[in-house]
């Protein structure tokens, strides 16, 4: 397995419920085309530092590598931070 | 109720990388810190030599491990136990739940154990164990029973029975040497140990012989309560090479006493005794420990009497391949008298430290790099939580 550290701000779509959660559903990095996000692995949150940060392992259509996802409230930006390839 | 989540870190790794699922998985840097249950099918357990951990399991992945995505898993786990019980006491990769109060709502004990564990498993991916008994011992040790995925109860009266075969380092309180000692007087269970009187056992090992006399008939008293002062806290780190580099050793050093000095003004207590402990590339161990002249728990005293230990110990030309600091002698903060005089130094260095926590909390430790620290910056990578460690240990 190998794991490439990216750390890239990418465009989201994704849905925020009144609950609070949220779920990312597709996702683009740069001039690449969109990613469907299959399922999401794993959702984990940091809270402190003033704003909440919110990461998710995501599988995405049509490929077994696992893209890992950042999300700041504090800027409303999205960050792919890395990628986990089999092999 | 004891709560105890399963092969923790390596648990993570698996559920943030399912490519990881179904493999040997090992998180640690020089010693595994955590490996996953498939890894501990070949014998590897937490503390063995990485090296040997390869040898014995060639294709293990191993991880170097992120200690603050382990923190955000573990506060999930923490939040889910809130819903069970209102009086639970948190640690790294457990927590005690206390039940009292609860039987309407939880008209038998494992119902609220079953819940836990569902809820645990469908909100964060995590298997963990769950012991029930009549005091948190007994809780804690049914959970140890049962791992992995396990739920455990122990009837109220059944304790002295549930325990009696167990062997004497189960049970708490009983750690390498005086696990030896009982050995040696051919008492190798804890239904064993009964047959010494408290008196015995005193002699034997003071005030601990005392609670172990309670603890071998399954008597806890100790209660429930979130930040239970601890006994310890530790701070330590293998260096990414060995070093003898002065600067680098005085700032790692600096930054652990930082680290742990701050864990203890968070807990609002104070502490009276220092301990160094090095360990030499070729694996030789120095320790030391001092007295501090009065309770405290500000970075700058703490650090010159850790400092003046340091190099103490540090003797031999030879590089340094690990060091740690330990705190211990704890009393809450406001039991002290300060002397008149040195009140503007205190009073001067106390607010610097809550100024410093205050900008911490907020911004991350990163936000400022104080002391010796500096002489690390460009050496170590750096995140929002602070320096990148090779082995970041966490408080016993």
């Amino acid at each position: 397995m190998q794991v490439v550290e990216i750390g890239e701000r990418i465009k989201v779509r994704a849905d925020f419920t009144p609950a609070g959660r949220i779920i990312p559903l597709m996702f683009r990095r740069g001039r690449h085309d969109p990613l469907r996000i299959r399922r999401i692995n794993a959702t984990w949150e940091e809270r402190g530092h003033g704003s909440r940060t919110v990461y998710f392992s995501v599988s995405v259509e049509n490929s077994d590598d696992v893209f890992h996802l950042r999300y700041r409230e504090e800027d409303r930006t999205w960050w792919l931070d890395s990628l986990a390839m089999d092999g | 109720m004891h709560v105890d989540i399963d092969a923790f870190f390596a648990s993570v790794e698996q559920i943030r990388n399912p490519l990881l699922r179904g493999r040997p998985v090992i998180v640690g840097s020089g010693v595994i810190a955590s490996c996953s249950y498939e890894a501990r099918q070949y014998g590897l357990r937490a503390g063995m030599p990485l090296d040997e951990a390869l040898r014995r399991c060639p294709h293990a992945v191993v991880l170097e491990g992120h200690y603050p995505t382990y923190r955000c898993f573990a506060e999930q786990v923490f939040d889910i136990c809130r819903r069970i019980s209102p009086d639970i006491e948190t640690h790294l990769d457990d927590a005690y739940c206390d039940l009292s109060g609860t039987g309407r709502i939880y008209p038998h004990p494992l119902d609220a154990g079953r819940l836990l564990k569902g809820l645990i498993r469908r909100e964060t991916g995590l298997s963990v164990t769950v012991g029930i008994g009549s005091n948190r011992m007994i809780a804690r040790m049914a959970s140890g029973s049962a791992k992995p995925d396990g739920l455990m109860l122990v009837e109220e009266g059944k304790e002295e029975e549930f325990i009696a075969n167990l062997p004497v380092e189960r049970l708490p309180g009983v750690g390498h040497a005086t696990g030896e000692v009982l050995r040696a007087l051919n008492i190798n269970t804890i239904g064993e140990m009964r047959r010494l009187s408290r008196e015995a056992l005193r002699a034997l090992f003071g005030t601990n012989g005392i609670l172990l006399h309670e603890r071998c008939r399954g008597q806890d008293t100790r209660v429930v309560g979130e930040d239970e002062v601890p006994r310890s806290i530790s701070r330590e780190t293998t260096f990414h090479r060995p070093t003898a580099d002065a600067r680098e050793i005085r700032g790692t050093l600096h930054y652990l006493v930082e680290r742990a000095a701050g864990a203890a003004r968070q807990l609002g207590i104070e502490c009276s005794t220092v301990k160094v402990h090095i360990r030499y590339s070729d694996f030789a161990d120095a320790a030391a420990s001092r007295r501090l002249p009065r309770a405290t728990a500000l970075d700058g005293d703490i650090y010159a009497t850790a400092l003046e230990v340091l190099q103490g110990l540090f003797s031999r030309r030879a590089s340094l391949r690990h060091v740690g600091v330990t705190l211990s002698g704890f009393r809450p903060a406001s039991a002290h008298q300060t002397a008149l005089f040195e009140e503007t130094h205190d009073s001067r260095s106390a607010n610097l430290c809550a100024c410093l926590d205050n900008l911490r909390r907020r911004f991350g430790h990163s936000i400022v790099v104080a002391g010796d620290s500096i002489a690390l910056l460009g050496r170590l990578r750096r995140d929002p939580h602070g320096y990148v460690l090779r082995t970041p240990c966490l408080t016993k």
